[in-house]
C-alpha cells in the first residue's frame, strides 16, 4: 500500500504568553500545521529559558511515525 | 496525538494531554469513574481508553463513540422486550363520558339479577342451626344451678339483720386505740458514726522525665 502524503504545511506560527494563576507567565511558540491531509495539529514549544528550535521537528517526526503506523 | 506523545496509557496522561494540548480535545470534559471518557459540548461522549480497568500493558488509546441507543447485535445477554413501554407524551385522555360509569355499573349488576335464590341458599345454614336444644340443656345444667345458688346467698344475707353487724363492729374501737394516747415509749439509742479510717493512699507524683 502506498504511503500517505505527509508533507508539512505550516499555517500559523505565533509567540504566546499565557499568565498563570500564580502570577508567572508561560511563554511558548505555537505551531499550527498539517501533515498532508491530517491536521490541524497545534504544538506549543516552551520558550523559557530558551527556545529549542529542534523540538518542533522532533514532535512532527513523532506524529509522522504515528500516522505511518496507522496507515500500515 | 496521544499515541505519538503519550505511549503510557493512563488516565493521568489523558488528563495531562487535555491540559497541555487542549486544541485536540474540542473543549471536551474528561469524566467517568476512571477518568477515561470525554464529553464534548454537543453532548457526545467518547471512550478514549480501551480496557481502562485492566493492567497498563493491556490498555490502549482509542476514540469510541458511546451511543446509548445502540443495540448490540451479538449481545448474548440482550434483554427481551418487557410489557412496559415508555409513556407517550403526545397522548391526551379523551373527554369524560358521564354515561360511562352508569353503563359500567349496570353491566356489572346485570349478571346478579334473578340471583336471590343463591343468597337465600347461602343464608339457609344459619337458619337451620340444630344446636338450640343442646344450648338449652347446657343452660339448664350450668346457669340455672348457679342462679339458684346466687339467690340463696342473697336470701341468707337478707336474713342477717344489719344491726347485729353494726354492734359487732362497734366494739372494735375499744380494743385497738391508735389516736387518743401520746407516744410514751423510750427513744432508741443513737447509732454511733462509723470510723472512716485512714482513707485511700494519696496518689504519687509521676516519675521525672530524663
Amino acid at each position: 500500500m502506498e504511503a500517505p502524503d505527509l508533507t508539512l504545511e505550516l499555517t500559523k506560527v505565533i509567540d504566546e504568553t499565557t499568565p498563570k494563576r500564580d502570577g508567572t507567565f508561560t511563554r511558548t511558540k505555537t505551531y499550527t500545521f498539517y501533515l498532508g491531509r491530517f491536521g490541524p495539529f497545534v504544538e506549543r514549544v516552551p520558550r523559557d529559558p530558551t527556545l529549542d528550535e529542534s523540538e518542533i521537528g522532533r514532535r512532527i517526526e513523532k506524529l509522522r511515525q504515528h500516522l505511518l503506523m496507522m496507515h500500515v | 496525538m496521544l499515541n505519538a506523545f503519550y505511549p503510557v496509557v493512563t488516565p493521568a496522561n489523558f488528563a495531562l494531554a487535555r491540559a497541555v494540548r487542549p486544541e485536540y480535545f474540542a473543549a471536551g470534559v474528561i469524566f467517568g469513574s476512571k477518568g477515561d471518557k470525554l464529553r464534548l459540548p454537543d453532548g457526545r461522549e467518547w471512550d478514549c481508553i480501551v480496557n481502562a480497568g485492566l493492567d497498563v500493558s493491556r490498555r490502549s488509546w482509542s476514540a469510541q463513540l458511546i451511543d446509548p441507543t445502540a443495540v448490540g447485535t451479538d449481545d448474548p445477554f440482550a434483554l427481551t422486550e418487557g410489557p412496559l413501554v415508555p409513556l407517550d407524551a403526545e397522548f391526551t385522555f379523551p373527554p369524560r363520558d358521564p354515561t360511562a360509569f352508569s353503563s359500567l355499573v349496570a353491566g356489572e349488576l346485570a349478571p346478579l339479577e334473578h340471583d336471590d335464590g343463591i343468597l337465600a341458599a347461602a343464608a339457609q345454614p344459619a337458619v337451620e342451626f340444630t344446636g338450640a336444644q343442646d344450648l338449652d340443656d347446657s343452660f339448664a345444667r350450668e346457669i340455672d344451678q348457679a342462679d339458684e345458688a346466687h339467690a340463696a346467698t342473697l336470701a341468707a344475707l337478707d336474713a342477717d339483720p344489719i344491726s347485729d353487724v353494726l354492734e359487732a363492729s362497734a366494739g372494735g374501737a375499744t380494743v385497738i386505740e391508735t389516736t387518743t394516747g401520746d407516744y410514751n415509749e423510750p427513744e432508741p439509742p443513737d447509732i454511733p458514726e462509723p470510723d472512716p479510717g485512714d482513707g485511700p493512699e494519696p496518689e504519687k507524683p509521676p516519675p521525672p522525665d530524663f
